[in-house]
Parts: C-alpha cells; structure tokens; sequence
C-alpha cells in the first residue's frame, strides 16, 4: 500500500489525530528504563508537544493552501495503519521532496516539516535534551505576528481533545499560558526558562528553591516579579547590578541559580542570558506589553515599559524606574518593523 | 491617572492572592471596600530583638500610584530608630525620594523588613533609639526593641 494515497483523506483532520498517533508510537520507540523516565517527564514533554504542536499550526497559519495540509501532517495521522518504521520512513520521503534532510541538529527553513519532526522526536526521551535546544532555535525564525495569528487559529479551530489535555497542565497556572502566549510573539529567545516553570513537578521544586534563597537573603528581594522575571538586565546576585536597582522576585523561581536539577535545565542554565528580554507586561502598570512598547526602550538600561507609563513618568520626575537615570528627550524608537507587527497585531485582535 | 492606578492596584491583589502561601513572612490585603487602602502583617525578621513579633502596616496608597509611593506607617508600636515610637511614622527612602514605580507594595514590605533587620541610626525618627545605637549601647537597644516587641506584637502575651 503507498501510504501517500492513505495519507489524503485523512489529513485535513490534523490536530488530535496526529498526537493520539505520537502517543501510540512511543512504546516502541523506547525500552523499559526510558519509558521510566517518560513518565517523570511527561509533564514537560506535555508542554514541549504544546510548543511543537504551536509551532506546527502555525506554520498551518502561513501556508493555507490544503496542498500544504496533506503534506505536512499527512503521514502523521496515518501511523496507527501503517507501522511506525514506516511512517517514518514516508515521513522522512516526504521531507526529502520538500525540503533538505534536516532532521534535528539543523536550522532549517521549512519550518512547518521541522516542526513535525520536532513532535515526533519528543516522544522518545532519548532525544529530549537535543530536542530542547532545537525548538528553541527554532522559535527565533519565526516572525513573530504570524505566530501569534497561528495560536489564535488554533483556538478557533475544533481540535479541542488534546486542548483538554494540555490545558489541565495550563489551568492551573493561567500566567503560564500567557507567558507562552507573549513568548511566541516576543521570540524571548530564553523561552525555555518559562517552559520549564510550566512542569508542576518543576514548579514545586522551584518553591522549595525560593523558600531556601529568602531565608539566605532576606533582604530586599522583593515582590512581583513573577511576570517580570525575565525582563531582568542583571542577575541578583550580580556585582555589576545597581544597588538602586529594585530586584524583583520571582527571578529566584527560575532555575537559572539552582542545583540539583535535570540534565535538560542546566543546558539553559549555561547559556548566555540575553541582556534585555522582553518581560510580558509592563512593570508599571502590568498592562501587556504590545509589539510597539515591546521594541520601545526608552532607557539605556535596557529597562521596558509602556509607552502609556514612560509618559507619564517623563511628565513627572522624568527617571528611569530601574536606573533611576534622567530618560533623554523622548525620541521616537520605534522602527518600521514594529508598525508592521502592530498593525498585524491589531488584526489579530479584532479576528479573535 | 486614577484609573491606572486602580488597575494597577487590582493586580497587584491578584498577584498577592496567587502567591498567598510563597511568602510567609508578608501577609498583604486590601480593604474590602477601599482597594487604595491597604494592610500587611510582616514578620519581625530573625536574629534581631524583632523576631517573634508580627507587626502590622496600614498602608495608603495615593492616586498617583505607582508613579509616588504609598504611604506606610506602623500601626503595632515599634522600638526602631527609623521609626516613629508614637505615629508609626516610617523613615525609608525609598518610601519618600528613592522610590521607583517598578517597586510595588509586596517589595516595599520587604524593604521595611529589611529596615528592622538594619536599622539606620544616623537618620532618627525615634531619637531616644537612635542615640542608644549612636552611644554603642548595642545591649540597650537590644533589650528594648525586644521588650516592645514582647509588649506589642506578640499574640500570646503571657496568656498561654
């Protein structure tokens, strides 16, 4: 049988299918001792098919054309017939017509295939290390206005079986999801900071952590920093950071500083933390941050805020909240990519 | 302005309610009726004559928040160079010119119990405090600061 003539009919419905077909191949592709370890993961390895599973719809969201459809998601709901070597073995045909071979180390520019392929590799643990790193450069390709139209389009489309699934990992932790959300937006290339912190075995762990740090410092290491967490220029404990610096909290609760922790995590711990990140909202007035006021920072410290809270600030006192340096004369840092990715953010609004 | 402030402050009463059990040392709320209006129990930190007492904060935020700090004052008497023995009055700077929009009212606890935990005797709202720091009657103050928190902010006043 030529699975590509299987592969037809069945591939418009792409969304559940594909996943229960992913989860079926798992024990074959794994021995016992791995299968253990799946179970510790499966909660990360959730949140990492959440992120493939985006990443995969968006690519749906760039390419409407049904051609496209068959192509890239074809051969995944059709596992369950046909046997997993050969799936694979279809699925690697399919890529080669498409695309160059590129599995996993690779950047590649097909991104909707890689994507799959990403998905597909989840599923063995054996690879989740590679794998994490892969996805995260995967996410900086994307543009980012067009990945955020993908996420919506996935709520609008009916595919809501895994949604339940991987919303009970969401539901608890809504901030989560919203984190996620912005990430793909903002492309935080650090993205993989905020997945970990999805897990609830690693938000546990993380408490614990937290709980440990205050009693070392009690001192002033405030609040509210949940959200804000990435947004920092400076470590906590870092010689170069200004004392007048308001050190916000729950960067604690990120693993950057802590021990004792999975194989995949210390991969990120190790690498180097981007100076200025885009915090989901604003610090000020916790309002979101769109893409206008993500691209403005006004401030050399890096420091972002709402376009609203730097104007009412440069009315008053006129110094930078983090640096508390006098802002220059307000120039316009706004480039013309950010109005595009505003207009098509608005868009995106009024079509959700 | 009002409005932003409001808004601001909402979230920040979710954030306080989403983390109620991550910081024990702080309890923040809000008045039922008056979100401008707030209160927050803090622990007096360890290995200062503060331990053991739970000293409450009324805490008034103006309209202009987060862009100038709320007022704080101690409502549970305190023995502190920094702060006033009879309004509760606090000294910090950051409650007056330091004072940073990013900070909130969770960070500024944190800095009064940092305050409590480093008193400042060089700039006294409580003179008689100040000068027994300054005279380097360590043991005065200790003892003091201590039996005011026995008196004051000790639920178990010899009842049990």
């Amino acid at each position: 049988m030529a699975p590509d003539s299987v592969q037809m009919p069945a591939s418009v419905n792409n969304g559940p299918n594909s996943e229960q077909a992913y989860e079926k191949q798992t024990p074959n592709n794994s021995g016992g001792a791995s299968r253990k370890k799946k179970v510790n993961r499966s909660a990360k390895l959730k949140q990492y098919k959440l992120d493939a599973r985006r990443e995969q719809w968006l690519s749906q969201g760039k390419n409407k054309g049904p051609a496209k459809h068959n192509g890239d998601l074809g051969p995944l709901s059709d596992v369950n017939k046909v046997g997993f070597n050969h799936v694979e073995s279809t699925m690697y045909s399919e890529m080669d017509s498409r695309s160059p071979k590129s599995s996993i180390g690779e950047d590649n520019e097909g991104s909707s295939l890689q994507e799959s392929d990403n998905e597909f590799a989840f599923n063995s643990p054996q690879n989740a290390p590679r794998k994490e790193a892969n996805i995260q450069r995967q996410q900086r390709p994307g543009s980012s206005s067009s990945s955020c139209s993908g996420f919506i389009s996935e709520d609008e489309d009916g595919s809501l079986d895994d949604w339940e699934a991987v919303a009970d990992a969401l539901n608890l932790n809504e901030d989560s999801l919203k984190l996620s959300r912005e990430k793909v937006r903002e492309e935080i290339p650090t993205n993989a900071q905020f997945q970990t912190n999805t897990g609830y075995s690693t938000e546990a762990e993380n408490k614990g952590i937290l709980k440990l740090e205050d009693k070392i410092k009690p001192i002033l290491i405030p609040t509210r920093a949940g959200r804000t967490g990435n947004g920092r220029a400076w470590r906590p404990d870092d010689v170069s950071r200004p004392v007048s610096l308001p050190s916000l909290s729950k960067q604690h609760s990120f693993p950057t500083q802590s021990g004792g922790l999975s194989t995949w995590r210390s991969t990120n711990r190790n690498e180097p933390s981007i100076p200025s990140a885009i915090p989901p909202s604003c610090p000020i007035c916790y309002e979101d941050l769109d893409a206008t006021d993500s691209n403005f920072v006004p401030c050399a410290c890096g420091f972002h805020l709402c376009l609203f809270c730097h104007k009412r600030i440069v009315e008053q006192d006129g110094r930078c909240p983090s640096c508390r340096n006098q802002y220059a004369p307000i120039d316009v840092g706004i480039n013309v990519s950010a109005f595009s990715r505003l207009s098509r953010s608005c868009s995106m609004i009024s079509s959700a | 302005m009002m409005q932003a402030s409001r808004a601001r402050l909402f979230k920040e009463y979710k954030e306080v309610q989403r983390d109620k059990s991550g910081d024990s040392d702080i309890k923040l709320s809000c008045d039922d009726t008056n979100i401008f209006k707030w209160t927050a129990l803090i622990k007096g930190p360890s290995e200062t004559p503060y331990q053991e007492g739970v000293f409450l904060l009324a805490m008034t935020v103006p309209e202009q928040y987060p862009l100038v700090p709320p007022q704080v004052r101690f409502v549970t008497k305190i023995f502190h160079p920094n702060v006033h023995f009879k309004t509760g009055e606090i000294c910090l700077d950051i409650l007056k010119t330091a004072w940073s929009p990013a900070w909130t009212l969770q960070s500024v606890c944190r800095a009064i119990i940092a305050l409590m935990a480093h008193p400042e005797p060089d700039s006294p709202l409580n003179c008689d405090c100040g000068n027994l720091l300054r005279s380097g009657d360590d043991r005065g103050y200790q003892s003091m600061a201590r039996m005011y928190t026995r008196l004051a902010a000790t639920a178990n006043k010899g009842n049990h």
